[in-house]
């Protein structure tokens, strides 16, 4: 039987996990400093210095200068609960921060009327949304709804209350199921702008679709997010598994 | 089917021996059974007979031959429909008939304090790592490192995995896979994994970790794999009503 023998690097990294794991730290927790994490795990300084730099690049820690290293904050994106971005912050007693970027009547192209089975020039709202934690920018999203479903939307305050709570509350519509889409893109200059990045830094491209039980497309977004500060999570089942031959 | 006695086709003989060694588990699912050569030489047969029987459990499932590699007791398979379990999955696993997968490392290690968290076992205990690359029409697209508690599938050491998926290997060891979860990140790779899937240490890549467990809530499986942004995308069919 082969045996591995993980490199030394690896293996401190493998520490520096299981500890944040251990001792539960979230986000911008600290960790101990370097010479109490070589005594611990008995690391040579450069070994340890180096599976920080990894943890670093792979965007799990981050140092600030003469302060330390700590766990990087992430926003857990998590699907099957459709939570929406406001309920998430309330629940996680972060700050959160909406703006308002715009707020626009759009008919329906070619692309939009196959995303929304409906005819093409039928009207959309269009809403584009910037997202912040704890005062850092998160991500833009860019949330397309039929006027015949919810109209008067500009009425409603799409700051402080989350959308689909005023789409199941004051429209009464069943936001039932849907499907994602998660990929890597590159941010525009105007992207980066709101997200504080630099043109063409690799950023979290998201497309969601939202349908009530009948189908009908209640809406349709697309997220553009920084790729440091989010991760994305589900819980998959299976069922009982049927036995076949193949 | 009529009682085989002495009469029978040598042929016929030889698929019932082969048969009863899959289901009495001398044959173990994934593993090879021996060579044509060896199997003639065993019973005083003839090659092509050898061929009739082994191409008879072919057709039925039962062998599954690989050009170049011999042929290989395939498993049961569980029918998995991710579409309406509400799990990422990528457009990768549309595997084509040019998806191939490279292992490059299969061995046991020690847990250490990290996998012994994640698979609830003890950091002396054994795990497996394997790193394997998965291409697509000849090119890399994901690198995937996969931790399992040794206890739970002693058996993979016999398996090919680069022809069997993993899922079939536990299945095999008895284990039924119930809930996973799975994390998606973007992050960036040291040049020295980069360069296996063809990237440069400043490209971003997806993340997807993942871990399983089984109908008696065990932690059978975890893995993280790092995959191409610019060669797939992850979807997920999610519903309401699935979730209670």
């Amino acid at each position: 039987m082969k045996t591995y023998t993980p490199r030394p690097r690896e293996w401190a990294q493998e520490q520096i996990e299981a500890y944040i794991l251990e001792h539960g730290l979230t986000a911008d927790d600290l960790l101990p400093p370097e010479r109490e994490m070589c005594r611990m795990w008995n690391l040579n300084r450069c070994t340890l210095r180096s599976a920080i730099a990894a943890l670093e690049v792979s965007g799990r820690l981050y140092a600030v200068q003469g302060s330390g290293t700590r766990v990087a904050p992430r926003f857990r994106r998590t699907l099957q609960d459709l939570q929406s971005f406001t309920e998430y912050a309330a629940e996680n007693r972060f700050r959160a921060e909406t703006r308002l970027l715009s707020f626009s009547s759009v008919e329906c192209d070619k692309t939009l009327s196959r995303r929304f089975h409906r005819l093409l020039g039928d009207k959309l709202y269009r809403i584009s949304r910037l997202r912040m934690l704890e005062q850092m920018p998160l991500m833009i999203e860019t949330a397309y709804i039929p006027h015949a479903l919810a109209p008067g939307l500009e009425e409603q305050d799409l700051v402080t209350d989350s959308l689909f709570r005023i789409l199941k509350t004051n429209y009464g519509l069943r936001l039932d199921h849907g499907v994602e889409k998660a990929g890597i893109t590159l941010v525009s200059e105007e992207e980066a702008r709101y997200l504080q990045l630099s043109a063409g830094d690799a950023a979290f491209w998201i497309e969601s679709r939202t349908e009530a039980p009948d189908g009908t497309v209640i809406e349709y977004c697309r997220t553009v997010g920084r790729a440091d500060r989010i991760e994305m999570v589900s819980t998959l089942h299976w069922s009982a598994p049927k036995e076949t031959r193949i | 089917m009529s009682e085989l006695n002495y009469r029978s086709p040598l042929y016929i003989q030889l698929r019932e021996v082969i048969r009863s060694k899959i289901e009495d588990g001398e044959y173990q699912p994934g593993t090879a059974i021996p060579s044509e050569n060896q199997l003639a030489e065993a019973y005083g047969l003839n090659r092509l007979s050898v061929r009739s029987a082994v191409e008879a459990l072919e057709n039925e499932g039962l062998l599954k031959s690989v050009q170049g590699k011999g042929v290989f007791v395939q498993g049961s398979k569980t029918q998995r429909d991710l579409e309406t379990l509400g799990g990422y999955r990528h457009t990768m696993q549309e595997r084509g008939r040019d998806a191939s997968t490279k292992v490059l490392i299969k061995a046991v290690r020690p847990a250490g304090p990290l996998y012994a968290r994640l698979l609830q076992i003890s950091p002396e205990d054994p795990v497996w790592f394997i790193r394997r690359i998965d291409s697509s029409e000849g090119e890399p697209v994901a690198l995937e490192e996969i931790y399992i508690p040794h206890a739970l599938c002693p058996g993979l050491e016999d398996i090919d995995i680069g022809l069997f998926s993993l899922y079939d290997a536990l299945q095999w060891s008895g284990i039924h896979l119930s809930v996973g979860q799975q994390t998606l990140r973007i992050t960036r790779l040291e040049p020295a994994m980069a360069r296996l899937i063809d990237l440069s240490p400043q490209q971003a890549v997806m993340e997807f970790s993942y871990s399983v467990q089984d109908t008696l809530g065990r932690t059978v499986e975890f893995s993280r794999s790092y995959i191409r942004g610019d060669k797939t995308e992850f979807y997920v069919h999610y519903s309401n009503s699935q979730l209670v």
